[in-house]
């Protein structure tokens, strides 16, 4: 070893020197991760002690919108029709399909499959074709999902028990990937569910955090729904809706136990495609919509808000906006040894990440997780760099152009009247 | 040695044909002269007139009772009931006159028959004789007079028409023409539904539509009502008033809203209330008839000329062999979501006295008339196969109640349709106690 060498160089730094190097990790990952761990076995002692008591179910309404989904509606109805609760009332509303949807739509009726069919001759938007269907929901509970999801047989029960409580408004379900084998993006998906989603949606429901009841699956208290009227134009419609929610002071929950199954992207493309539309959508809703939650000024933000948000800002958007500039600055100041630290750096993520699936292992209920163990192995690294450069895309494309207001994800007609933040 | 007709005798001594006058003719622009009229229904006829006041079921029976099964039936009261076969209104008949002269047009072609089918009783026979000898051949009407619908006036007193023209359409001698598809009642098999655009959650026909509206600016949708502020649309979510249709809102589509029950829905389901037994369906509950009209084909003309049908064509399928097969079939499938069969047993009490007093040749025309007459009152998939004193009547996936309802319209058929007294009743045996004595049998 010569002191060229790069170990060396490493080596031979002293204690400020190495945290100066390793200061993004430091404060920027390590909490992040600590508190994830801490939360997760505090949550576990917690769930161990507690038992599920005998709860009254309230009623319940599905609500189900979709455009051009006339292949996959009948899966999705099915699998609801197979659920423990029994008389759910299915209510669906086809958003301008052309591909035949309202004929399924009223073929599944006459089969007594689904309550009620609506449809839209054009396309409205997903969020208020939700609307109608709210408008039309007679049970305590309205249930919002998405037609590519299919359901765990006690799925419903899970995801409206919490809501026995009249704190909670809304409670979000868990989502697990269906196409884990159709390609390493897919597997890389599962792990990526995994710790975002089984792992640190509980996480953030322990803090009483959760920010977002996802558009895919989740329950709402049907008079906290009807009290916030509903979703507002979307894109990022779910996000936004749950913070109001929050706003009106009701509590969001995570319903580990509620699992339904979606279809990920499998594709390079279509996996960026969509990633770029989430951070977008998410940027906008959270810092030009309700930016107020982050005014000190402003009484009607609660702790827990400023928690989230907080949680937001530090890993995502400065994680994501930092990482280059923490790089750039490595290699000017370190020279070859910047390689060295970065190398240093991707194994930690790499070894952080591979304990947080470990720790899924033990606390999340699904089976055949174990399968996507060797792609949790490479997760760090996708997470780190690859996921990080999307969204730092997205984030120029949002700020810069205001890109989710041209999202197609709404009709132009919507969109032209929609309010700009 | 030939026998001669009355009416060939009449026509070559230069007599008129003899129309039977049934209630009061009208005045019109027709010649009676070149007719001769007869009042008294038991003397000798060649057509029979309606005049006002009178049905053509007593035609009809006066017909089946008479020595010229094919003879024609003339409507010309001044409203001719739907399914009288010859009248003003049909086939480019425009005037009574008209009428009589196709009558007697009819008359002339029956008397060109040869003696054996104008006498003939086998009813397929004497359809297709019919058929032959009327202009518009065996043609299917709409009528609301009879529960099928679908009547045909040539068929003349021949019950269950139908079935005697599809094994001679079947046989070649006939050739079919689409005449239409109708919805019959599953229960009692009636074509008279009322159709109707109903809520899909209580049935009820009391239902109204409505437009829904979707405010572009803060995405919510709902029924107009809920938009509506006196001549305003106000929006309930964000309370701004929407101003420009296409412009701040639309109205992307249209729903149905009960006044019954107070439901919301897509577009209202269609349902049948049947006219006959009172009965509900859903339109896919709903099954179909198709009907056809039927003319003669040079196969039928030949059948004709020589008098009498292919024996092969004329005798059913064996009824007791399709009766064990069907019963075996229905009983299988029942239990696999499907209703099981129902079986009646018509048993004709009076019968072996009717054969003691008048003869055993008398009660097996009677016994023959009766069965007719039931398979008149059937659907087309009931089987009926005859036995001593009576019938046992085969009824697929049938409930036991339309059974029962099945059985009580069979006994007043019986007693409407055969004049002596058979004493008949119906009752239901269980199928699987039959299908037992039946393989023991064989
Ligand atoms: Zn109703
Ligand atoms: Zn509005
Ligand atoms: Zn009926």
């Amino acid at each position: 070893m010569t002191p060229s060498d790069p170990l060396y160089y490493l080596l031979s730094m002293d204690a400020a020197a190495l945290l100066a190097a390793f200061s993004f990790s430091i404060i920027l990952d390590l909490p992040r991760y600590t508190f994830g761990f801490l939360a997760v076995l505090l949550v576990e002692l917690g769930s161990r002690r507690r038992g599920k008591g005998a709860v009254r179910l309230p009623t319940v309404s599905i609500i189900i919108a979709g455009h051009n989904e006339a292949a996959s509606i009948r899966r999705c109805v099915i699998s609801l029709r197979e659920q423990t609760v029994r008389d759910l009332e299915i209510i669906c509303v086809d958003d301008g399909s052309t591909d035949g949807m309202a004929d399924e739509l009223y073929r599944l009726r006459a089969e007594n499959l689904i309550d009620v069919a609506l449809v839209c001759r054009v396309r409205c938007g997903k969020s208020s074709a939700c609307n109608l269907a709210l408008s039309r929901a007679r049970g305590e509970a309205v249930v919002n999902v998405d037609v590519d999801c299919t359901f765990d047989r006690d799925a419903i029960e899970n995801i409206v028990c919490p809501l026995a409580n009249p704190e909670v408004g809304a409670v979000c379900g868990n989502i697990a990937v269906r196409n884990a084998g159709a390609s390493f993006i897919a597997r890389m998906q599962v792990v990526e569910y995994v710790i975002g989603i089984s792992l640190g949606k509980r996480a953030l429901d322990f803090f009483n955090v959760v920010a977002c009841a996802s558009g895919a699956f989740s329950a709402f208290r049907r008079v906290a729904l009807e009290g916030v009227g509903g979703m507002d134009v979307g894109p990022g419609e779910d996000l936004d809706l749950t913070l109001r929610l929050r706003q009106a002071g009701w509590r969001i929950r995570f319903a580990h136990n509620a699992w339904c199954l979606t279809d990920v992207p499998a594709t390079v493309p279509a996996f960026v495609r969509q990633r770029l539309r989430w951070e977008r959508d998410a940027l906008r809703i959270r810092l030009r919509k309700h930016r107020r939650i982050l005014d000190p000024r402003d009484r009607g933000a609660t702790a827990t808000d400023l928690v989230h948000q907080f949680d937001y800002i530090v890993t995502n958007l400065l994680v994501t906006l930092v990482f280059p500039v923490y790089l750039g600055w490595l290699l000017v100041t370190y020279g070859d040894a910047a390689w060295m630290i970065l190398g240093s750096v991707t194994l930690g993520y790499v070894v952080l990440d591979l304990i947080s699936f470990l720790a899924a292992l033990v606390v999340v209920d699904r089976p055949g997780l174990g399968r996507a163990l060797p792609y949790a192995l490479l997760f760090g690294a996708f997470n780190a760099y690859f996921v990080r450069a999307i969204r730092l895309v997205a984030y120029a494309q949002e700020w810069i152009f205001r890109r989710s207001f041209h999202d197609a994800y709404v009709p132009a007609r919507v969109r032209k009247q929609a309010p700009l933040y | 040695m030939v026998k001669i007709s009355p009416l060939e005798q009449s026509v070559r001594s230069g007599c008129l044909p003899r129309l039977l006058i049934l209630g009061a003719l009208p005045p019109g622009d027709w010649h009676p002269l070149s007719w001769r009229l007869v009042l008294d229904p038991d003397a000798e006829f060649d057509a029979i007139v309606l005049g006002e006041g009178t049905g053509a079921d007593e035609a009809r029976t006066i017909v089946e009772r008479s020595r010229v099964p094919l003879a024609p039936i003339v409507d010309v009261s001044p409203t001719p009931v739907a399914h009288a076969e010859v009248r003003v209104g049909v086939a480019g008949l425009a005037s009574v006159g008209d009428v009589l002269a196709e009558a007697a047009e009819i008359v002339r072609r029956v008397e060109a028959l040869p003696e054996p089918v104008r006498r003939a009783s086998d009813p397929a026979l004497l359809l297709l004789a019919r058929c032959a000898t009327r202009k518009t051949g065996l043609a299917a009407v709409l009528s609301a007079a009879v529960p099928d619908l679908v009547h045909y006036p040539a068929a003349g007193h021949i019950t269950a028409p139908r079935r005697h023209a599809e094994r001679l359409a079947d046989a070649g001698l006939l050739a079919r023409t689409f005449f239409d598809r109708l919805h019959v009642c599953p229960r009692c098999r009636s074509a008279r539904l009322c159709v109707r655009e109903e809520c899909s959650a209580c049935r009820g026909a009391d239902i109204d539509e409505e437009p829904t509206v979707h405010h572009f600016a803060c995405a919510h949708m709902a029924l107009e009502r809920a938009f509506r502020s006196g001549d305003l649309l106000v929006c309930p979510k964000c309370r701004r008033s929407l101003r420009h249709f296409g412009v701040d809102y639309a109205k992307p589509g249209m729903a149905t809203v009960c006044n019954g029950c107070g439901h919301v829905d897509g577009e209202p389901v269609i349902g049948f209330r049947c006219v006959d037994c009172g009965a509900h369906h859903d339109a896919r509950a709903v099954s179909t008839c198709d009907w056809y009209s039927y003319a003669l084909t040079a196969a039928g003309e030949d059948a004709i000329a020589r008098g009498a049908l292919d024996p092969a064509i004329a005798p059913p399928p064996p009824a007791r062999e399709t009766l064990l097969f069907l019963l075996r079939q229905g009983l299988a499938l029942e239990g696999h979501g499907r209703r099981g069969p129902a079986l009646i047993e018509l048993a004709l009490q009076a019968l072996p006295a009717v054969a003691a007093g008048q003869g055993a040749r008398f009660a097996e025309r009677a016994r023959a008339l009766a069965v007719e007459a039931v398979r008149g009152e059937l659907r087309e998939i009931d089987l009926v196969v005859g036995r001593d004193n009576g019938a046992i009547i085969y009824l697929p996936e049938t409930a036991a109640d339309a059974a029962k309802a099945a059985a009580e319209r069979i006994v007043r058929r019986v007693r409407a349709v055969v004049a002596v007294e058979l004493d008949p009743d119906a009752r239901l045996v269980d199928p699987r106690v039959l299908l037992g004595d039946l393989e023991a049998a064989r």
